[in-house]
């Protein structure tokens, strides 16, 4: 028995016999010098297996999209195209060819050979790991000049532990998926190809093994734990029993949320609401899979961002429309957040936004749009005839006094009356509240909620406002703290002035997707937490091993520190609080 | 004619790699002004899917994208508003 142990790049087990993959790294090339006045013909040849390898990519790529709509697999494939396409590329393979009469296969290498050196000396590793993609493109334009098969297959026919140096996109696309248990390979590392689209497949994987390669055989059996990152090899009887109580074990966690509890349900019965923020121009048809029980932050940007200009009012409504009828199948009490308009900062669109000196203390979101009350107006009239065809909030984004609130509220009452006068229906008692992004607009909150019926706390902004760190600069990025005592305390009064006036707040900032901060949130008095579906069974897997009286003991916690404690600091206190009461968080966290 | 110089800064998780580079690229392709992109002192064509990603650009990586043409604005804008959506990469935002 042998166990090797690499990086736990998929998670999941995986027992069965090894499938050696050898691929074929070398396809062996000679050099020659065309004969002189041939090289246009050379060129032709170059030329030709450009274009035939371009259509099979494009065919690869219109069943890609056939089989998983929208997936990432596709879009691996586009890329290679382009590769393939690329204008400097081809330039210097077409110079090699043309001037120093280099015949096709040999300036195909040397010309990719150069940017692969390029690749090979980046401090980067995923950056490194995309040698990987010229490879691929490389070897598909060898075979189409040499006239080879269109690409190596691996020929399994029965489930196998497929063992290799390491994988290219395309063979590893190609696999029959039923039939592979999973992959161990020397090479690669959590960022490779093989690892993303392990994960894609939910199929386990393990890579950075060294020399697998060479201690195995075909058809040996072997234990594979992609959540440890091991592989075992000729296991004993002592290695099977252990590894089929892991099995045993996986499915239970695995089972876990088959079991009809809606996410966000504590072990008490109780309950957080887990919504999820998603913007148009993503499908949105995944969300109740992933258990979301709403969408807590409808991004309606994206409409300006994704066209480039404002969308008239019709596109508006049609988009909204289609969210609210959407939301619908998530649960009775299930509602869609749409907040308004918010532009300006890191977002812009030409001919709306103007270059300012300090984009983010800006125009911005709210400030836009009262700024410009027509494409206000519009939004309002078009969320408000969206909310006649199912349950919709409307939040103002960057809220930062009454004022503002005082302001929309004219513009909304305009956009009724002028819906009432048409005789349009729409959801007359539809909700509205801020977003509390904005320090002065936290602090005053108490002010603020006489105009809303709901909060929604961004963290992103908040954060970055009441640290005045910008969190993309790597120089100030260590200030950016989520739990830092001055945001700590904006939160908490921020959570208790909305329960003390008797209106739901939700956080939707990234903060809220992590377990230890957006739990921390949820004990402080937050409703309902919302972010990115894909975090939505990790929380509401922690959440179920924690009952009220823990949250109420975990806010004690957090909010306990008075001795000059740094974020950073509470932070790591908090996740060893958290790891303390869910040992498994960080096998819960793959 | 216009020559504009732009500081752009990656939001995107794992910065300048096959697809962000390949959308810029097509991006920048669009318009007929020529686009450069320099980071650290290395100045790539903009039109290259290649030559972007030999930049080694990173989440947060500031990337000086000029354009030298007569649509040379509205190439920066739609290359701006690309990299402030973060590709559209719906894993990486």
């Amino acid at each position: 028995m042998l166990t090797i142990a690499g990086l736990a790049t998929a998670r999941g087990l995986a027992e069965g016999p090894v499938y050696l993959y050898r691929g074929d790294d070398d396809i062996p090339v000679s050099e020659y010098v065309v004969p002189q006045g041939r090289e246009g013909d050379e060129f032709m040849r170059y030329k030709k297996a450009v274009g035939d390898v371009g259509r099979d990519l494009e065919s690869l790529i219109a069943v890609l999209n056939e089989r998983n709509k929208g997936g990432e697999d596709a879009k691996v494939f586009e890329g290679h195209l382009m590769i393939l396409e690329d204008p400097i590329l081809k330039k210097e393979i077409g110079k090699l060819i043309v001037e120093q009469r280099v015949n096709a296969e040999a300036a195909v290498k040397k010309g990719i050979g150069k940017f692969r050196k390029q690749f090979e000396r980046m401090n980067d590793e995923y950056f490194r790991e995309r040698v990987r993609d010229l490879d691929d493109v490389e070897r598909r334009l060898l075979r189409a000049l040499l006239g080879f098969a269109k690409s190596s297959r691996l020929e399994l026919t029965e489930p196998c532990v497929i063992v290799a140096d390491d994988l290219t996109p395309s063979e590893t696309v190609q696999l029959p998926r039923h039939l592979v248990l999973g992959f161990a390979t020397n090479g690669g590392s959590t960022t490779s190809h093989v690892a993303l689209l392990a994960r894609a497949m939910g199929i386990p994987c393990v890579t950075g093994l060294g020399f697998v390669t060479q201690k195995v055989k075909p058809g040996m059996r072997v234990l594979l734990d992609g959540t440890a990152g091991t592989i075992t090899v000729n296991p004993d009887e002592q290695a099977l029993a252990d590894f089929a109580e892991l099995v045993r074990r996986q499915h239970e966690s695995e089972a876990e949320l088959k079991d009809g509890l809606k996410a966000g349900t504590l072990k008490d019965g109780g309950q957080v609401r887990i919504f999820a923020n998603i913007h148009p121009g993503v499908a949105f048809g995944a969300l109740k899979d992933m258990g979301a029980g709403g969408v807590g932050l409808y991004r309606s940007e994206y409409l300006w961002l994704n066209g480039g200009k404002e969308p008239d009012e019709e596109t508006q409504f049609e988009a909204y429309k289609a969210v609210a009828e959407y939301v619908k199948g998530l649960g009775d009490d299930a509602y869609v957040t749409i907040r308004a308009l918010d532009i300006g900062g890191d977002k812009t669109v030409r001919g709306i936004t103007v270059k300012e000196a300090n984009p983010f203390l800006g125009n911005r979101s709210i400030r836009y749009l009262l700024s410009d009350r027509e494409v206000f107006r519009r939004q309002l009239r078009a969320i408000l005839r969206a909310s006649a065809f199912g349950r919709i909030q409307i939040m103002y984004p960057m809220v930062s006094c009454v004022e503002e609130m005082r302001e929309a509220a004219v513009e909304m009452a305009e956009a009724r009356r002028e819906l009432d006068e048409q005789g349009i229906a729409y959801d007359r008692d539809i909700p509205v509240g801020a977003m509390i992004e904005v320090p002065a607009a936290a602090i005053n909150a108490k002010a603020i909620a006489k105009y809303c019926k709901f909060f929604s706390i961004g963290t992103n902004d908040l954060i970055q406002y009441t640290m005045a760190a910008d969190r993309s600069n790597e120089e100030v990025a260590h200030l950016y703290q989520p739990l830092n005592p001055a945001v700590l305390k904006l939160m908490q009064h921020v959570l208790e002035t909305a329960n003390a006036a008797g209106i739901p707040v939700s956080v939707c900032g990234e903060s809220a997707s992590d377990p230890v901060i957006g739990i921390l949130w949820a004990s402080m008095g937050a409703d309902m937490l919302s972010m990115s579906a894909t975090y939505i069974p990790l929380m509401a897997k922690v959440l179920r091993r924690l009952t009220r009286r823990d949250l109420d003991e975990y806010k004690a916690f957090a909010l306990g520190f008075d001795n000059g404690e740094t974020g950073d600091e509470i932070l790591d206190a908090c996740r060893k609080w958290m790891e303390r009461k869910v040992p498994e968080l960080d096998k819960l966290l793959i | 004619m216009a020559k504009i110089t732009r500081e752009l800064t990656l939001l995107n998780k794992y910065g300048m790699h096959v697809r962000p580079a390949g959308l810029f690229a097509k991006t920048a392709s669009k318009y007929d002004c020529d686009v450069e992109v320099e980071k650290d002192g290395n100045v790539v064509a903009g039109k290259s899917i290649m030559a972007l990603m030999t930049l080694e650009a990173s989440c947060g990586a500031v990337l000086k994208v000029t354009a030298d043409g007569d649509d040379a604005e509205e190439c920066l804008d739609d290359i701006a508003a690309l990299i402030g959506r973060k590709f559209d990469i719906p894993d990486e935002q």
